[in-house]
């Protein structure tokens, strides 16, 4: 009877270690539960999104940017645009960009940057919010933000960069942080490999 | 027979003369001047920033990037990203760039580049922004950058894309940036 407790008991035991898991072939650890989070964002086209609620499903290559950044940040972009396009530009990943300058990057600032990166129709949200939102966002995501060299314009606009880290965040099916990359740097082939073991 | 002599002497002596120095000009064509090479740009919305990126392929003589120009942005200025102390990366306005005689120094993503700020008009991949870079010695040299979402086939890709592809997930830890 001890010895079947004992079995029963370890078993359990390893059940419960095993219960967040990841099952998949990707090797990749979870790095947080992102399921119990609830951020409320908008797209590009105003409308709201619930993330990552509302990506829960499938993989979601996650990109982090703001729009005034002229050297890191379209480098980013374009490593995710060749990581989906290694990909086959599958319907079962979502990409989606999300600004931390939620201040400039409004709605149709966001959709004029898709437009710019030819990624108007392609399926590909591009998320902001409002500051508190964002910041909040952000703090769970580990992207570090900082406002840095502002300056006032003649006409009273502040002009000011953005202290950020680069970053491309990768998001399993049950909403789950598996890893996250240097945005601009990281090899697109190695993000693509990722991802394709999690679908 | 005396007189034949002395004028061969007089030959003889004005042949053994040493060369002076000649102290002419340089051959302009033989002074090697700056050049730029490799010029190409970040798309951008109307209204948004793009950043150029160049190679300076120094003359003879050590020059200066004073200023940049384009009349196809509101406001133009020469940019550098770097590691901070923290280690995170920050970016900060360059007020001259010196290129030496002989070297060449590449503005790159992820390093030197010359901010585009303040489209006038969409700055669509494809076509072409022009600018002026002018210059301690050599003065303005006008360019004409392709615009391109990467570097073009042939053109720096500079330090902030894609490094070694055999690194293992130790190594892709995130990147502090700042722009």
């Amino acid at each position: 009877m001890l010895r079947f407790c004992s079995v029963a008991l370890l078993a359990l035991m390893l059940a419960a270690c095993q219960q967040d898991a990841p099952t998949d072939d990707s090797g990749l650890d979870v790095l947080d539960d992102l399921s119990d989070a609830s951020f409320a964002l908008v797209d590009q086209d105003s409308m709201a999104v619930d993330f990552p609620g509302d990506f829960a499903g499938q993989p979601v290559v996650l990109g982090f940017i703001y729009t005034f950044c002229p050297d890191i940040c379209p480098a980013t972009t374009a490593n995710m645009k060749e990581i989906r396009r290694q990909l086959g530009t599958p319907r079962d990943v979502t990409f989606a960009t999300v600004t931390f300058d939620p201040e400039r990057d409004t709605p149709s600032v966001m959709k004029n940057y898709a437009r710019i990166y030819g990624l108007e129709d392609a399926d590909w949200t591009f998320l902001t919010g409002t500051p508190d939102e964002i910041s909040r966002l952000m703090e769970r995501m580990r992207v570090r933000v900082e406002r840095s060299d502002s300056t006032i314009n003649d006409d009273g606009s502040v002009f000011y960069f953005v202290n950020h880290t680069d970053q491309i965040s990768l998001i399993d099916e049950s909403e789950r942080l598996r890893f996250s990359y240097g945005g601009s740097n990281t090899p697109p082939e190695i993000i693509a490999e990722d991802t394709n073991a999690l679908r | 027979m005396r007189y034949a002599l002395f004028v061969l002497v007089f030959v003889f002596a004005a042949c053994a003369q040493p060369e002076a120095p000649v102290e002419a000009d340089p051959d302009p064509a033989e002074v090697a001047p700056l050049t730029v090479e490799n010029a190409w740009a970040r798309p951008a919305a109307a209204g948004g920033n793009s950043a150029l990126y160049i190679t300076l392929v120094g003359g003879s003589a050590a020059d200066t990037l004073l200023s940049a120009e384009s009349a196809a942005v509101n406001t133009v200025e020469v940019h550098e990203s770097f590691e901070t102390e923290t280690g995170t990366m920050g970016m900060r306005p360059v007020g001259m760039l010196p290129v030496p005689a002989g070297e060449t120094v590449a503005l790159q993503p992820g390093s030197f580049h010359v901010m585009l700020i303040g489209a006038e008009a969409d700055l669509v991949v494809g076509e072409r922004v022009a600018a002026v870079l002018t210059f301690s010695q050599t003065g303005p040299i006008s360019v004409m950058a392709q615009i391109s979402e990467t570097a073009p086939d042939g053109m720096v890709a500079g330090d902030a894309e894609h490094e070694d592809a055999s690194m293992d997930h130790s190594d892709l830890g995130d990147a502090d940036a700042s722009e």
